[in-house]
């Protein structure tokens, strides 16, 4: 029985990386499940790279061009990107057709959303972190309640961790981490020198550590363990960064979870004994509702918050806070003139963190990348250089 | 080596060749200068008649090209002018046969005192280009 006479236990709304826990989560209780999801793939299968190094790749691989600009050159970047900059051809499709079905009007506020099949989890920077106790206390609710659903989660998606002074600010408390992914020379500098002088940056509310990454450095289920190829911003070939589609892959081989993409949710509402979904179908534009016992909203802060306002509040108006974030490009001359490694990960390298009450509760963040695999094209487009390599 | 093809006029193979020797120092090949003005369609970098008059004067001379480069990176940044030498920088970038230029690779100490002397010039050709381009009276 699909969908619409059927009552579900469960409606999970979105397949990013909180429906995807959720939706496994409430399989494993033994609930009967349907998951709702707009589900875009890349149906131009632009993944199609090799096993192979990010340098092996293009001093040899002929016809790359097409895989590192797209097949209409869509990968050339022009101007200010306002969202995506650093989203790859092959990663280009989780922001298709958003401004049709989830438009926003606004001159300040940028967000980046996705209808994805696995939503922004398909190209995220797989940094993991845990709500403080300050910032649960804030929430009223308490930091240790929650404990055995992150190490749940943990255990289920593989990360990579060290026990140092970013481990309070990201999974310090956690088991079963794996050893944290390997670092650049040049970081590992970085990072001497911080230590070096410690006392005096701790002081000051500054923290420097190894990020935590849903990257597992050793084998997890059918997933391969990194293999520092800096390819991460174009391919999953061996799913070492967690991705959530996979969890919901997953679950689509059992009996109790039913996933229903190409639908996007529009509103619910709320009978005495169920909640029904209402949905609109993206082929044909037509409307389609679905009925539970319970409603699941996981499509992100903003969607969440279209379909609250949709379905109960009428014409309310809700207030958006958004941490602003910047991209600062920073030149070590030191290693100017230097061949980079070539057993390298193009994700986070280093975390830095700025606490200044010391109490974990309002803290900025920083995380140090090394710039290769992203192409100098990008870099170039941000900056402003004149264009000649022959130059330099 | 570029040669010449069927599908490019010798006009769009010379604009290609001189964007290339400018980016790189070498001439590109007949894929690369194909794919150059597929993606200058595809993204609509078209000039228009001023720009056109000010184009045809950067490819008739490597040094106009370079000043006019410099210019625009602060006076106009966003100029079809320069999406187009962008355009071939992504297309150069993307092919095996430019990978070395592309690539970090390990350079003498004297490296560093050629990227002082090369970003000196390139400030004197941006205040070449910034006159050169007032005198043609572009905007």
């Amino acid at each position: 029985m699909t969908g619409k006479s059927k009552t579900y236990d469960v409606i999970v709304v979105g397949a990013g990386l909180a429906g995807a826990q959720a939706c496994q989560t409430l399989v494993e209780a033994g609930a009967d499940v349907l998951l709702v999801d707009a589900g875009l793939t890349d149906k131009k299968g632009r993944q199609r790279f090799p096993n192979l190094d990010f340098e092996s790749v293009r001093r040899t691989l002929n016809g790359q061009r097409q895989l590192f600009l797209g097949d209409q050159f869509e990968g050339i970047p022009w101007g200010n990107l306002k969202v995506g900059a650093q989203l790859t051809p092959p990663r280009m499709y989780i922001t298709e057709l958003v401004d049709k079905w989830l438009p926003l009007i606004s001159d300040t506020f940028v967000p980046m959303e996705s209808l994805a099949y696995g939503g922004l989890g398909n190209a995220w920077g797989a940094g993991c972190y845990m709500f403080s106790e300050a910032e649960f206390d804030l929430m009223g609710f308490s930091r240790s309640d929650f404990l055995d659903a992150y190490q749940t989660v943990a255990d289920r998606i593989g990360i990579s961790a060290t026990n140092d002074d970013a481990a309070p600010f990201t999974v310090g408390g956690l088991g079963n981490t794996m050893p944290a992914i390997d670092i650049e020379p040049r970081m590992e500098q970085l990072l001497k020198r911080y230590y070096k002088k410690r006392e005096r940056w701790n002081v000051r509310g500054f923290y420097m550590g190894r990020p935590a990454l849903a990257i597992i450095t050793r084998k997890h289920g059918r997933r391969e363990p990194f293999a520092y190829e800096d390819m991460d911003f174009w391919h999953d070939n061996r799913g070492s960064v967690y991705r959530p589609r996979m969890t919901v892959d997953a679950l689509t081989e059992g009996p109790l979870f039913k996933k229903l993409l190409g639908r996007v949710a529009i509103a619910f509402s709320e009978h005495d004994a169920e909640v029904i979904l209402h949905t609109r179908r993206m082929d044909n534009g037509e409307t389609e509702e679905f009925k539970s016992r319970r409603l699941l909203l996981c499509p992100g802060p903003l969607g969440t918050a279209r379909m609250v306002l949709r379905s109960t509040a009428g014409d309310a108006r809700l207030p958006i806070l958004c941490n602003p974030y910047s991209y600062v490009p920073m030149l070590d001359w030191r290693h100017l003139g230097k061949a980079m490694p070539l057993r390298r990960s193009g994700m986070g390298q280093l975390s830095v963190f700025f606490d200044p009450d010391g109490n974990n509760s309002e803290v900025s963040m920083a995380s140090l990348y090394t710039y290769r695999s992203l192409m100098l094209f990008r870099l170039v487009n941000e900056a402003r250089l004149t264009l000649t390599m022959h130059a330099s | 080596m570029c040669q010449k093809g069927q599908t490019l006029t010798d006009a769009q193979l010379d604009e290609a060749q001189r964007l290339s020797k400018y980016l790189t120092g070498r001439r590109c090949s007949m894929e690369d200068a194909a794919d150059y003005f597929k993606a200058v369609k595809t993204h609509g970098a078209i000039l228009d008649a001023t720009q056109k008059r000010l184009w045809r004067l950067m490819m008739r001379s490597s040094f106009v090209l370079r000043i006019v480069d410099a210019a625009f990176v602060f006076t106009s940044p966003a100029s079809v002018i320069r999406k187009r030498i962008f355009i071939m920088f992504c297309v150069l970038e993307t092919s095996s046969q430019f990978s070395d230029i592309f690539l970090p690779v390990n350079r003498p100490r004297i490296y560093m005192l050629t990227v002082a002397l090369r970003a000196f010039r390139a400030v004197l050709a941006c205040v070449a280009g910034v006159v050169f381009v007032k005198l043609m009276g572009y905007k």
